[in-house]
């Protein structure tokens, strides 16, 4: 049976295929059998209509970088035991809906209960481990009403660094070809390039200092990781161009590392996350200072470079990366309970609670960063939104960011509570603009879906999956309308129905479409004999990878 | 529909992986379908599946706190059907022998890795070795890589030493010289010592890459994958167990802590123990025993004492997944696409959905 939904009467915002003008227009959206059509095929009756006459359509949200399912997420959960018994979610019986607990890190049927009902569709996990890859599958398997990819840890790879230091440029990429098409992975993540490699061989390295510093004695370099990451998405014409994660995260002055990778690339396309905690500098006496004029100047000149902010939130928080030096470092620092776990040489996790409070000089200054950054960058295309869920913050928390971008009295409310020397000297006072319902449906689904390289997100084009958002038309209270959906709608079946979450879909996997590499599969295979499972264990099976959506670049 | 292909001879490379995951009962797939498999007791008379599932819908009826324990033998997919069944039926899932204590949740640090990362270090450290069997799988497995060992007593003392020793002088013996160093602790270390460990390893990582590996114990060689399973389907770290009477998941105690307390009128062991891990419960029970999962490889008394039984002949290979104790998640089988599924989740999703309440 053919299923058609129409969507009567609501002004839609679909910045991906309507200038601004045409923002707002009110028009009707129809849907057969899970994706977006022009117009009503002749003779179909819709199956169901809904009425958004006093609703907003957009489509359904994507977030850009987001940790909800893997081995470390897990260990997250397992440490957040006080967390997860005071945040319980009873199963719903009438409709169908697992029970589950937690908010920073919730079970998986949660994560996506609560994604939907925030109208978000789509997600990226931003950081698995090669051996990691199968508990991710089976933990979005368990994960509904999100279409998700992940990015695969390939850039502190031990075998990776040691063929790049023989100056086999072309058997690095072809290893790391394999294990992404192996793993299913949508894209490739670089977490402090070289920095977790050498700290991993040689743990007096904390971090490197600049990009051409060597990797545990060897020729390599960040610098030539950076480039070589480039050169593997160039060449498997990946969707999603290297998904970077600079080297001195969090420390004072940072923001020259995070330039001076900008300018590593020579002019290729790359995706700068969490960049909120790179854009730091400093002052003679050492301190932290907002980097973000000098940083959004160069974002805003160079136009292959996209970011996603890391907008830190003020609450507790869950630190988990894949930069273990940066964690051991923030253990030191805190002594809270803390975990490091280092994956069959190929990469590392630490993770640990953290809580942001205004009183803190340099949270403070982190959320006033965040803000900078979205607000400085004239392009919203290349600055998203995200919390590095739950580094900065959940998810949970997007409405209140969206609302204190779209009205500057929320911002200078929350201002006027941050430390005085941050009230002082924060450039958000000069920043009067405020975000146009068009900016935030750029900023959360459009803009996401075109740096993911994901052609049937993010838009509600004709041929385009049917995930779409219906909020209440009040931008007045923009923290009330992005709160709580009136619809939302996933492949054309309606989850969120009148405010309420009353139905849950199977998600989808979305994997890059990657050729097979038979000299990465060899190069693989033979470096895998040392491994500690067979390399008929690593991985997909052939049957599995055909069940996931194939992305093409 | 489940009808079994001819399963293939599993290959030695599959053999070599699982022994470090434990032994379930193998056992050729043949072509029958799971239910023309399954046999079923009440009373230890043999009965129709219909019949028994009567008794157990009956069971669970009159119970106001069913527990599903055991657990550890059974796969992924049969952990999620688990899971789905005690949420459906507002029961309790409580591995046994328990996952962890209590205590080491509260562990400060932690500092571990995977065996390929324990297998690259230069100096592995045996922390009471002399407490366990020689043949042990995953202590073996190390012992084959490695490059030079040193052995320490389990005790707080030990540890306590050896973090005055480094506290002094990182460099001295035996860690300093080292590069990569691996703690390897033994089964059911006590957690006043593990944790010592860790901290150590914690602090000394500013000098020399240093994890401590556990090495699991051989009754609950899956033990990480049920952890696992249940922390990502409910939030909640299974230790000792979770109870979803309120309708949510929660931790709760032990079985056996519960069964003293009279706070379980039905046991439903899921996933027969192994011989080795076969234990009975201490005391006598103060409800019904039902028992869910693979034909015992023991004699099968154990059933016929039982109010109901439900089993199903072992099955290897089947398209299903288990964890070693690192977290590497392994395929039962050489080609999954190709084996038969795991009979034992299809017959837990159809207990769920025929006892399910409504
Ligand atoms: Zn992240």
């Amino acid at each position: 049976m053919t299923d058609v939904l129409h969507i009567k009467n609501g002004r839609v915002f679909d910045p991906a295929n309507t200038p601004p003008e045409a923002d707002g227009v009110r028009r009707d959206v129809y849907a057969v059998d899970g994706k977006i059509v022009g117009k009503l095929p002749e003779g179909a009756r819709p199956t169901r209509t809904l009425d958004a006459t006093a609703c907003v359509v957009m489509p359904g949200g994507v977030d850009v970088h987001c940790h909800i399912a893997s081995s470390t997420v897990n260990r997250a959960r397992a440490m957040q035991g006080e967390e997860h018994a005071s945040h319980i979610h009873p199963r719903k019986l009438e409709h169908n809906l697992r029970s589950g607990s937690g908010m920073l890190t919730p079970s998986t049927f949660v994560t996506g209960y609560r994604y939907a009902a925030l109208g978000y569709t789509t997600a990226l996990e931003a950081a698995v481990s090669p051996s990691g890859a199968r508990q991710t599958h089976l933990e979005l398997d368990d994960t509904p009403n999100l279409d998700a990819g992940f990015l695969l840890l390939c850039a502190n790879h031990q075998h990776v660094i040691e063929r790049l230091d023989k100056g086999d440029q072309e058997g690095a990429v072809a290893f790391i070809s394999h294990m992404l098409r192996k793993t299913g992975a949508l894209g490739v993540k670089v977490v402090n390039p070289g920095g977790v490699a050498s700290w991993r061989r040689d743990a007096t390295h904390h971090t490197l200092q600049t990009l051409d510093d060597q990797v545990a004695s060897s020729s390599v370099t960040p610098r030539k990781l950076l480039q070589l990451m480039a050169r593997v998405c160039e060449s498997l014409n990946l969707p999603h161009p290297p998904h970077v994660h600079c080297n001195r995260l969090g420390l004072p002055g940072n923001v020259a590392t995070t330039l001076e990778t900008i300018k590593a690339l020579e002019g290729r396309r790359m995706h700068l996350t969490h960049i909120q905690f790179h854009a730091y500098g400093q002052n003679n006496k050492g301190d932290f200072t907002s980097g973000t004029a000098q940083l959004c100047d160069t974002l805003n000149a160079q136009h292959h470079v996209s970011c996603d902010v890391g907008q830190v939130v003020f609450g507790d928080a869950f630190t988990l990366t894949g930069d273990t030096p940066l964690e051991h470092l923030l253990w030191k620092l805190t002594g809270r309970r803390y975990a490091n776990v280092e994956s069959e040489l190929e990469a590392g996790c630490g993770v640990m609670p953290i809580t942001y409070t205004d009183k803190s000089f340099l949270h403070s200054l982190q959320w006033s960063v965040g803000m900078e950054l979205m607000l400085g960058c004239h392009d919203p295309w290349r600055v998203l939104l995200s919390t590095d869920h739950p580094n900065g913050g959940s998810f949970l928390a997007y409405p209140t960011i969206i609302a204190q971008l779209m009205n500057k009295t929320l911002r200078d409310e929350q201002l006027a509570k941050a430390h005085t020397r941050v009230q002082k000297h924060s450039a958000l006072k000069d920043h009067t603009r405020e975000f146009t319902l068009r900016d935030v449906a750029i900023v959360t689904r459009a803009g996401p879906a075109r740096v993911l390289g994901l052609r049937h997100k993010g838009h509600l084009g004709p041929g385009a999956d049917a995930d779409i958002t219906i909020y209440h038309d009040n931008p007045s209270d923009p923290l009330a309308m992005f709160s709580t959906p009136r619809y939302v709608i996933k492949a054309g079946q309606v989850l969120v129905d009148d405010g309420e979450l009353r139905h849950a879909v199977k998600g989808q996997r979305l994997a890059a479409t990657i050729t097979p590499d038979e000299k990465g599969e060899a190069l693989f295979t033979e470096y895998f004999r040392g491994g500690s499972y067979d390399v008929s264990q690593f991985g997909l099976h052939e049957h599995e990878l055909k069940s996931c959506v194939s992305v093409k670049g | 529909m489940n009808t079994f292909v001819n399963a293939t001879h599993p290959s030695d490379a599959l053999m070599r992986d699982l022994s470090l995951v434990g032994d379930y009962v193998p056992c050729r797939a043949t072509g029958a379908t799971w239910r023309e498999r399954v046999s079923a007791r009440v009373g230890g008379k043999s009965v129709e599946l219909e019949r028994a599932v009567e008794k157990l819908k009956d069971l669970l009826k009159h119970s106001r706190a069913p527990a599903m324990v055991g657990l550890h033998m059974l796969s992924i997919e049969a952990l999620r059907e688990t899971v789905r069944w005690a949420e459906s039926v507002s029961g309790r899932l409580q591995p046994w022998p328990v996952i962890a204590s209590p205590l080491a949740q509260r562990r400060p640090v932690t500092m571990t890795a995977t065996l390929g990362e324990v297998f690259a270090s230069d100096l592995v450290i045996w922390v009471g070795r002399e407490g366990y069997e020689e043949d042990h799988p995953v202590a073996r497995a190390i012992a084959e890589k490695q490059l030079l060992a040193a052995f320490v007593g389990c005790d707080a003392q030990t540890v306590l030493g050896c973090r005055a020793t480094f506290e002094n002088d990182p460099t001295a013996e035996p860690v300093g010289r080292h590069r990569r160093v691996a703690v390897v602790l033994p089964p059911g270390c006590e957690e006043t010592v593990a944790s010592q460990w860790h901290a150590l390893a914690a602090r000394l990582q500013q000098f020399v890459r240093v994890c401590v590996f556990q090495i699991p114990g051989i009754n609950a060689m899956n033990a990480r994958g049920v952890a696992e399973v249940l922390t990502w389907q409910t939030g909640v770290y299974p230790a000792t167990g979770i109870d979803f009477s309120g309708g949510a998941p929660r931790a709760c105690s032990d079985a056996q802590t519960l069964l003293d307390l009279h706070a379980i009128d039905l046991l439903i062991e899921v996933g027969k123990p192994t011989e080795q891990g076969h234990r009975s419960w201490a005391g006598p029970l103060p409800g019904a025993r039902v028992t869910i999962g693979h034909t015992p490889a023991h004699d099968g008394k154990d059933d016929l004492d039982a109010a109901l039984s439900i089993t199903l002949p072992g099955l290897f290979p089947v398209a299903a997944r288990m964890m070693r104790c690192d977290g590497v998640v392994l395929w039962l089988c050489d080609d999954p696409a190709t084996a038969p599924p795991d009979p034992l989740a299809e017959l837990l999703r159809y207990l769920c959905d025929q006892t399910a309440t409504t």
